[in-house]
């Protein structure tokens, strides 16, 4: 899809509405403020009027706010919002965790964990049905699990005729969740693994469904580069490549079963499997930031900017859904930077410290 | 019966000059006017500009016009003097018109997503409006080119 | 402190008893006030290096904590870390030391044996920094049990040094200069009373001497 004229108008929008992001000038303004009050300030003067209500202490509100205004605005004026706000699903999915484990830590662990904590606004679909949609599986995990089986399977398949159905999409993968929660012996992490997983089959399904080929090798490369990461962290914590299996996502171009394969190898050969893949160099650069400075953010803040690369190839296709989607990740990417800020401000860490942490990702 | 076909096709000829670069253009316009449209939605004081890039897919329908113009100039549709054409004549008259019919039908819509395109450098750097500008102008090359073609043969035509 | 005892000879022999015991007590208290204060100081660095290794690794924990939570928005963090994987069983006990009880804590983790288990989130849309700050965290909590043990001992003899401090002062300046009072009192009663009847013995001898002349 070269071209298309269904996005005239939002990508325009988008346009003029790119021009309004933080520049690279007043974000090191921001970094260089004098404490948290200034960067407030220096904030309210873009974009981000509600700093100047709020001020630095509710930062996590002033950045949502804006970010839920921006994918409300975005949903308003696009001719498909399942397109170019697919990767705001990944809140609700997000959302779908929190609630599952939740409930679930409630019900199986005791813990008297608050209702709605690590529930972000951010997400499009409403909370209360997302909610109820999550008691009836903690529920149904209880008995009627096994009877859920079939049934769903058919269901699955009709729904993903139509993956705009967000919702169901979420629902099934919570169900998912929830069954390879109680497979695995009420371990928490499960729920974690299988809906982000399933997160990505859904951008996959979206892509597919709209032939969007630019989504599509985005969310390959999306799913390589974290899987990359994935096995960075894994080896080092020390899991077997039979939990890993369980945790890389599915979707991306490198086979999994050749990448598990060499998983358990020490670091050079390890590493050196990239070679014959198209992240040979992300790969390189990150291995060699690592050594250099010796710490693993660096490693995964070269993965993250290559990745940031790959998404704003969107804003050079000039009509379609891409500039959009490209827009609406530079805005998370925007909010990344300034929680990075405010995090470093509100606890007083040196200009330089701040810089470093937010330079890796954005060199 | 000879003379009423060679008028068909000249008709056909002038209608076909008129209406896909009118049509291409009215795409072509329409592009550039919506992609604008969001634009002066965030920023109105761009209008000027955006204004300028949405006129230039709307030349070829111009050039249309005018070259349906010189056909009916031609064989007489202007001012009550009707002459009857020969075949030949009408289908000379016809192919004539194609040039632009189906140049300027394709550059409008071509032309009309480079100036949308346009719209994003004036949004972004209004002061580099004229390069947007020149851009999509070069499309306009060829609906010239062909302008001139179909003018060339109309007037080659002897009625 | 007053006085108020009769000065009898069965008083005196009493408080003499007292007085001796008192002696005996104040001896042995401070005997185990001086092995109650080597214990305490002993307690008192290794809680001095606990906590200055505790300090030091929670500091970094949460420095990484931070970069977290800068890399990660809070809901992303409290989800991340809502329902914790690793269970920890702490047994408390007792041990005395110098017939002071004081808490032993033994702890386990429930996947005994398997550090690469307290991690309870995905890896997909989490960030590096939370691995590390959960490993310090997770390294520092033998430290912390270990330093909670020492820090509630520490307090325990510290209450029980004041309490025989208190004791052995008491025997010191109060008890025993009253009682070397109340007997000095009595002898000195009893050595007037001696020295009244040999007056008065002596008065005697000499009427009936005058008499018998």
């Amino acid at each position: 899809m070269g071209f298309d004229g269904r996005f005239a108008y939002v990508v325009g929008r988008v346009r003029a509405l790119e021009n309004r992001m933080i520049d690279q000038a007043r974000f090191n303004r921001m970094i260089d403020a004098e404490g948290p009050e200034e960067l407030a300030r220096i904030l309210s003067e873009t974009e981000y009027s509600l700093a100047r209500d709020l001020g630095p202490e509710r930062y996590e509100d002033v950045i949502d706010g804006e970010l839920a205004r921006v994918h409300a605005l975005i949903e308003s004026i696009s001719p498909d919002p399942v397109l170019t706000g697919v990767f705001r699903a990944r809140h609700d999915f997000h959302n779908m965790k929190a609630l599952l484990k939740a409930k679930l830590a409630r019900r199986d662990a005791g813990h008297a964990v608050e209702e709605g904590s690590g529930v972000t606004s951010l997400g499009g679909l409403d909370l209360a049905r997302l909610g109820a949609a999550a008691d009836m599986l903690v529920a149904a995990g209880d008995e009627a699990q096994m009877s859920l089986g079939a049934e769903a399977l058919d269901a699955d398949r009709a729904a993903w005729q139509r993956p705009e159905d967000l919702e169901g999409a979420v629902a099934r993968a919570g169900r998912r969740a929830v069954e390879a929660y109680e497979a695995h012996g009420h371990d928490p992490q499960y729920i974690d693994l299988v809906l982000d997983r399933e997160s990505f089959d859904y951008f996959y399904q979206v892509a597919r469904s709209r032939r969007a080929d630019f989504l599509m090798g985005l969310v390959r490369t999306m799913a390589d580069l974290t899987n990359i990461l994935i096995c960075m962290r894994l080896r080092l914590i020390g899991k077997s490549a039979d939990f890993a299996r369980d945790v890389l996502l599915p979707r991306g171009s490198v086979d999994r079963d050749a990448l598990l394969a060499v998983y358990g190898e020490p670091d050079d050969a390890f590493w050196s499997f990239f070679k014959h893949t198209s992240y040979d160099r992300p790969v390189d650069q990150a291995l060699r930031a690592r050594r250099d400075s010796g710490s693993l953010s660096a490693f995964e803040n070269v993965i993250q900017a290559h990745l940031a690369r790959a998404a704003a190839e969107g804003g050079m296709i000039d009509m379609g859904y891409e500039p959009v989607l490209a827009y609406l990740m530079a805005r998370e990417d925007e909010a990344d930077r300034l929680r990075r800020i405010f995090v470093g401000k509100l606890n007083r860490l040196p200009a330089e410290i701040v810089r470093e942490r937010l330079c890796g990702t954005h060199a | 019966m000879e003379g009423f076909l060679g008028t068909i096709l000249g008709f056909l000829g002038v209608a076909l000059a008129i209406i896909t670069p009118g049509i291409g253009s009215s795409i072509g316009v329409g592009l550039v006017g919506r992609s604008g449209a969001g634009v002066v939605t965030e920023d109105p004081d761009k209008f000027g500009s955006i204004l300028l890039l949405e006129a230039i897919p709307g030349t070829q329908g111009i050039y249309g016009f005018l070259t349906g113009l010189m056909i009916m100039i031609k064989i007489g549709a202007l001012g009550g003097g009707l002459r009857a054409l020969t075949v030949g004549q009408g289908a000379q008259l016809m192919m004539s018109a194609m040039p632009i019919a189906l140049v300027g039908w394709i550059s409008a819509i071509a032309q009309g997503r480079v100036a949308a395109a346009g719209v994003g450098i004036v949004a972004k750097r209004p002061e580099e409006m004229g390069k947007a500008v020149i851009l999509a102008a070069m499309v306009e090359t060829y609906a010239v080119l062909a302008l001139l073609a179909s003018l060339l043969l109309v007037f080659s035509v002897n009625v | 402190m007053e006085i108020r005892v009769s000065p009898t000879r069965m008083e005196l022999l009493r408080l003499k008893k007292r007085h001796a015991m008192a002696v005996r007590g104040h001896k042995l208290l401070k005997d185990k006030l001086d092995e109650l204060m080597k214990q305490f100081l002993e307690l008192v660095r290794r809680d001095r290096d606990l906590r200055e290794q505790i300090d030091a690794k929670l500091g970094e924990a949460f420095r990484g904590f931070l970069i977290a939570r800068g890399a990660m928005s809070a809901a992303a963090v409290d989800a991340a870390l809502m329902y914790p994987k690793e269970t920890v069983s702490l047994k408390a006990g007792q041990r005395h030391i110098m017939n002071v009880a004081v808490p032993s804590l033994e702890w386990t983790f429930e996947h005994e044996g398997d550090a690469t288990n307290i991690y309870p989130y995905g890896f997909a849309y989490t960030s590096t920094e939370l691995d590390t700050a959960i490993r310090l965290l997770s390294e520092a909590m033998p430290g912390l049990v270990e330093l909670a043990e020492v820090e509630k001992a520490v307090e325990l003899l510290g209450d029980e040094i004041e309490k025989t401090r208190r004791r052995v002062n008491a025997l010191e300046y109060v008890l025993i200069p009253s009682l070397e009072r109340s007997i000095k009192y009595i002898t000195m009663k009893l050595d007037e009373a001696e020295r009244g009847n040999l007056t008065r013995l002596m008065k005697v001898k000499e009427i009936v001497r005058e008499r018998g002349a």
